[in-house]
């Protein structure tokens, strides 16, 4: 990793402070502010403290600083090399556009909860050992899930509660994991951890949950299209970027990523292609891309863990940009069902404009920042001799162009003119969309400023003749293939449906298996019951039945001579056997 | 799913328009939708005719190619037919796991 870092502004003169204690004061303040009714101040803490934060940033130095010694756990609350600076400055900088996206929400609860979020991702990316990161993780899970729940309805409830069940249980594992190498190595430091140990297996499948490793992606899917237009654009920056860090800081080379990192970028492209809800589609897009950074690290080489961290930097960017221009249809329209919408570049031609910029970014259009970053895992695994998985990864950047690129503006913006006739997204949203859409195409036509932050040398170059006519073809005849079957009528149709995807088990297997369980002991207890009560009846009928063999029934009187008799006859025994004695 | 928790700032709330002119193809209308798609088999196939003409060198810097398609156009051959497949398959899987909206109760709400 190089020794320096690429940005940097001497004349502050002090190592910097924890990012994330800004942010997280900023919570603090924006709560107080909205108590006091001040609503201008505290839109301008809003967008201060990201800026305010990447000046902290541009003044820190390669090193640890803010050490706590808490019994004997050395506690590094910032931890600055390479890697963690450019999580740092991509982290600043989704807080940034995402606050902007989010400046006409009054939803004071919403502003809080994203910033305590940013900071718990901003914490997590600086933490220097296990513990610190397991406090910063389970700050962004909690915060992320009132992220969720800003959908303000029956659903957002309901996957905010399964979306905090996830990720609670990730920091339950990530603790564990921390436990368990702590007593095996006696070091909490988070370095290169491996999975030759189950400590590392643990916190492996911890960061793999925060990821949405295959059968574990259930939340992704479930709680992004049920937060509010902004919330959604929040948790699309955050989350799975911070796990592509701690996987790319703790397991790089790990070939089991390579296979796990393939599957994730091939399985969703066919559910995105059949899924009505477009927040949705972007949900499994996101997995797809994930899927890419995760091969590279599991690649592991310097180009490919550089082509990963480069390729959530620009993920960050253009998937917020295709969450934010969704998020403006969902506000103007009340819904993004891909069935009901159609010729909105009439109403809305800026979000129109800006969401073509993120699809072409995310399909790696050259001239677009997804060109530079996905091409250098792939030519990674072409180096490393993983063919199989790179004809994968081809066939998914195929697939991913497939739905994200021409299905979500297509079936959004124009295919037939549903009719709606709305405003274009409010000022704000366009600011931010357009910042994104600014970013993507200036870091797609210039690679060295990215280039520039990577963690590792760069040597690789992007804009070559073979390079840049193989991804034409490969997606202008992609194109093809969609108009062709869309022509054929072939094209699955949009339709008002849901697909039963890994959720399922969670939302209709666990659930029913209880309600099962529970009927059928409670049918149980109540046949025991009853066969306890016929039991116990047919033994009193049993004992109390008249002409019954043990039971006699007699009047008083009749008892009494009864009695008598006995006493007598026991006398006359007495009386018999003193006289034989005597 | 409805955007509840942030109310639109619009003042001209969304409404349908009284009737529907030409049906398009694609695009904005049967004419413009006909101009994108030749222009689209235009460029498609001038990338191919670029790369019989100029062929790559398979040792340059970023192509990524194996050699199972080390052959004229594999890319846009690859490209094409990954879309139709992953179109097929799409369709086959939505017959298994499409359901009504309400499958899921809370859904219904």
């Amino acid at each position: 990793m190089i020794e320096s870092l690429p940005l940097q502004l001497p004349w502050f003169g002090f190592a910097g402070l924890p990012p994330a204690w800004l942010f997280f004061a900023a919570a603090v303040l924006v709560a107080l502010l909205q108590k006091a009714e001040m609503p201008r101040l505290l839109l301008a803490v809003l967008l201060a403290t990201p800026v305010l934060g990447a000046l902290n940033l541009f003044s820190m130095e390669i090193g640890t600083s803010w050490v706590w010694q808490v019994m004997e756990l050395e506690l590094v609350q910032l931890r600055v090399d390479r890697l963690s600076f450019l999580f740092g400055l991509l982290f600043h900088l989704a807080a940034l556009l995402g606050v902007i996206y989010a400046l006409q929400v009054k939803d004071s609860q919403q502003h809080v909860a994203a910033l305590v979020y940013a900071g718990g991702a901003l914490g997590a990316v600086f933490a220097g050992d296990l513990v610190s990161l397991f406090f910063y993780w389970e700050a962004m899970a909690v915060s992320s899930a009132f992220l969720v729940w800003t959908g303000r309805n029956q659903t957002s409830a309901g996957a905010g509660l399964r979306y905090l069940t996830m990720h609670l249980f990730s920091g339950v594992l990530l603790l564990g994991g921390a436990v368990m190498h702590y007593q095996s190595t006696g070091q909490i430091a988070f370095d290169y951890l491996g999975t030759g140990t189950l400590a590392g297996g643990l916190i492996l499948l911890a960061f793999g949950i925060k990821c949405g490793f295959p059968l574990l992606h259930g939340w992704i899917i479930d709680a992004y299209p049920n937060a509010s237009p902004s919330g959604t654009v929040f948790l699309s920056m955050f989350t799975t970027k911070v796990a592509i860090y701690a996987l790319a800081r703790g397991f790089p080379g790990t070939e089991l990523l390579v296979l796990i990192g393939t599957i994730m970028a091939l399985f969703p492209i066919f559910y995105a292609v059949i899924e009505n809800d477009l927040r949705r589609v972007l949900g499994y897009s996101m997995i797809n891309q994930i899927g890419f950074m995760v091969v590279g690290v599991g690649v592991g080489t310097e180009l490919a863990l550089n082509g990963a961290v480069a390729h959530a930097f620009n993920e960050v960017l253009f998937k917020g940009l295709l969450f934010m221009s969704m998020g403006a249809v969902l506000l103007r329209v009340g819904h993004v069902l891909g069935s009901d919408l159609g010729g909105l570049y009439r109403s809305m031609p800026r979000t129109t404009a800006f969401c073509m910029i993120g699809a072409a970014s995310i399909s790696a259009f050259p001239l677009f920042n997804g060109f530079i970053s996905k091409s250098m895992i792939m030519s990674a695994m072409i180096e490393q001799g993983y063919s199989w998985s790179w004809l994968g990864l081809l066939f998914a950047s195929a697939g991913v162009f497939h739905h994200a690129g021409i299905k979500i503006p297509y079936f959004a913006f124009f295919a037939h003119d549903s009719g709606l006739r709305v405003s274009e997204a409010p000022r704000n949203m366009l600011w931010a969309m357009g910042a994104a859409a600014g970013l993507c195409v200036v870091l797609g036509s210039w690679p060295a400023l990215l280039y520039g932050l990577l963690p590792w040398p760069v040597s690789y170059v992007p804009y070559t003749y073979p390079h840049v006519m193989v991804q034409i073809q490969l997606l202008l005849f992609s194109a093809l293939a969609f108009a062709w079957l869309k022509l054929a009528g072939i094209y699955p149709p949009e339709l008002r449906s849901v697909n039963l995807d890994f959720d399922w088990v969670y939302r209709r297997l666990i659930p029913s298996a209880y309600r099962s369980g529970k009927h059928a002991l409670v049918r149980l207890s109540a046949s025991l019951s009853r066969s306890a009560q016929s039991s116990a009846q047919s033994l009193r009928e049993h004992f109390t039945a008249p002409r019954k063999a043990l039971v006699l029934h007699m009047e008083t009187g009749g008892a009494a001579v009864l009695v008598g008799v006995v006493l007598a006859g026991y006398l006359l025994l007495y009386l018999l056997s003193a006289g034989g004695s005597g | 799913m409805t955007a509840q928790g942030e109310k639109s700032v619009s003042q001209n709330p969304a409404h349908h328009a009284p009737s529907r002119a030409e049906e398009p193809l694609f695009w904005v209308s049967q004419r413009a939708a006909r101009t994108v798609l030749i222009a689209l088999h235009a460029v498609a196939f001038f990338a191919i005719l670029m790369e019989w003409i100029w062929p790559f060198d398979p040792n340059a810097h970023a192509v990524e190619r194996v050699h199972a398609l080390d052959f004229t156009a594999s890319y846009a051959l690859y490209g094409f037919f990954a879309c139709v497949i992953l179109v097929l398959l799409g369709l086959i899987l939505r017959r298994l796991v499409m359901r009504p909206e309400t499958y899921y109760p809370d859904d219904a709400a």
